[in-house]
């Protein structure tokens, strides 16, 4: 017998080894046929995969909603700080207008009823007319009007404050309104600026010393500090509009 | 060294070796974690646990969800917090004279040859108050809560004033509301038309349909304040 070859014999033991492995792999193939082959094993695999999916369906959910609950936070935030600042606005301007308490120094001025020099007229006999011993509603427009020019600040009336366009004084008769409200006298005139300027205006305008000199029981203190009530009426704006855009560029 | 024939018939046979293992090791492993290839009791527990993490993300999901909703909720009550600040601000603007405003009213108009003194114009103003009047403007300055309407003597002549500001001729008080009750308010028998007739002021009234009133600068206080509470 010739002799084998060495490369004869290498060659023979990679193919036998090869053969070991290309047996394996069938068996295995083999195998793997027999256990899918269960139903049982089908389902639970699809189900499991469908498990999966819906998993990450959810976990996409989840990150969208993360995503959209965190930008709604910031503009909450930024809401907020508008509130913020509008409120501030509204309260400066509920300030101007009347709608808010007021304190400070200023003046008060009582005028009352000349009920004295009126009981002497009747008892004069002469003829007597009532109109010139009480307060008019004007002689309170007017005194009002002066504290005005003098710089009041605030002002009220019997306790009705004086506000824009929503404060008249005006008569029934002679019932005296103010803020369409019924007063009666005495009437206590309160201002809220400087009380010295104010209080020489007052003195030497042309409505108290009038009264004074017609002996009006009226008289006039500075004080140090005044307490003036918000207006409690309703505002009256259905006609007037505010004109649109005062900017240029918009129409 | 010259390569022998069968030299490269190995060289050849082992490559194809090496392929072939490496395809094996890779189908074995791709096999051996593959669904497939599980016990049913393995599967049912990968089932489970599959299950679990389900229940928990859609709890996750659902709290988020509520967390959304309520968001959306404060966002729409915030919204409309705005909206009624807004026009509660745009309001009052109007009123205290922050902001020109306009709309139909009238016209009362004194040349001058009217012996006008101030407190006819003060008298004037108080009777639109009277009749609803929304706004006020004298010679286009704003009339506002403290406005005072007063005069000035200047050597030999006396002129009326507008905080403080001269008035001069035609004077024009512009008033917005509605023209036939702000007329009517005025030229009523009795009223301040009459009255001024008689001291030969006669202003001319005319009703219109828009008017501008222009806004005005606000004061500033120094004396007064909002009231601590107590």
């Amino acid at each position: 017998m010739r002799r084998v070859a060495g490369w004869q014999v290498n060659l023979t033991i990679v193919c036998v080894f090869l053969g070991f492995l290309l047996a394996w792999q069938y068996q295995v193939q083999a195998s793997r046929q027999e256990s899918s082959g269960t139903s049982q094993n089908t389902d639970l695999v699809s189900l499991i995969e469908r498990m999966e999916m819906e998993n990450q369906n959810l976990e996409v959910k989840i990150a969208d909603l993360r995503q959209t609950i965190d930008s709604a936070q910031s503009r909450a935030e930024e809401g907020k700080s508008t509130l913020s600042s509008l409120e501030q606005t509204l309260r400066r301007l509920q300030v101007q207008a009347g709608l808010v308490p007021v304190e400070g120094p200023g003046i008060r001025i009582l005028l009352d009823d000349n009920n004295a020099g009126a009981q002497a007229a009747k008892e004069s006999g002469l003829p007597y007319n009532p109109e010139k011993f009480i307060i008019h509603d004007k002689d309170i427009l007017y005194l009002v009007n002066e504290l005005k020019a003098y710089g009041a600040e605030a002002i009220a009336v019997n306790g009705q404050r004086i506000t824009n366009m929503m404060s008249d004084v005006r008569c029934v008769g002679t019932v005296i309104l103010v803020n369409s409200t019924r007063l009666a006298p005495p009437f206590v005139i309160e201002a809220i600026g400087s009380p010295e300027r104010l209080y020489e205006a007052v003195l030497t305008g042309s409505e108290y010393p009038y009264l004074k000199a017609r002996e009006f029981p009226v008289s006039i203190s500075q004080e140090e500090l005044l307490t003036l009530p918000a207006h409690s009426g309703s505002i009256n704006m259905q006609i007037a509009r505010p004109v649109e855009g005062g900017v240029a560029g918009e129409s | 060294m010259r390569v022998k024939p069968w030299q490269y018939a190995v060289t050849i046979v082992l490559i194809f070796l090496g392929i072939f293992m490496s395809v094996q090791f890779r189908t074995q492993e791709i096999m051996a974690s593959s669904l497939e290839m599980q016990r049913p009791e393995d599967l049912l527990s990968i089932w489970r646990s599959l299950k679990d993490k389900q229940e928990q993300l859609a709890d996750t999901l659902n709290s988020l969800e509520q967390e959304s909703a309520s968001l959306s909720q404060q966002s729409n009550l915030s919204r409309d917090s705005e909206a009624k600040l807004r026009r509660d601000i745009e309001l009052l603007q109007m009123l205290v004279g922050e902001v020109p405003i306009h709309g139909q009213g009238i016209t009362i108009t004194f040349t001058g040859d009217s012996p006008l003194i101030y407190l006819d114009l003060v008298d004037l103003v108080n009777e639109l108050i009277v009749t609803g009047v929304e706004a006020v403007a004298v010679n286009d300055f704003r009339i506002t809560a403290m406005s005072a309407i007063y005069f000035r003597e200047d050597g030999t002549s006396t002129y009326l004033t507008v905080d403080g500001k001269q008035l001069l001729y035609p004077i024009v008080v512009k008033a917005i509301g509605n023209p036939a009750t702000l007329e009517k308010g005025l030229t009523f028998p009795g009223g301040l038309i009459e009255n001024l007739a008689t001291y030969g002021i006669t202003p001319v009234i005319e009703k219109r349909d828009d008017l501008v009133l222009p806004a005005t600068e606000q004061p500033d206080w120094h004396y007064a304040f909002p009231a601590s509470k107590k």
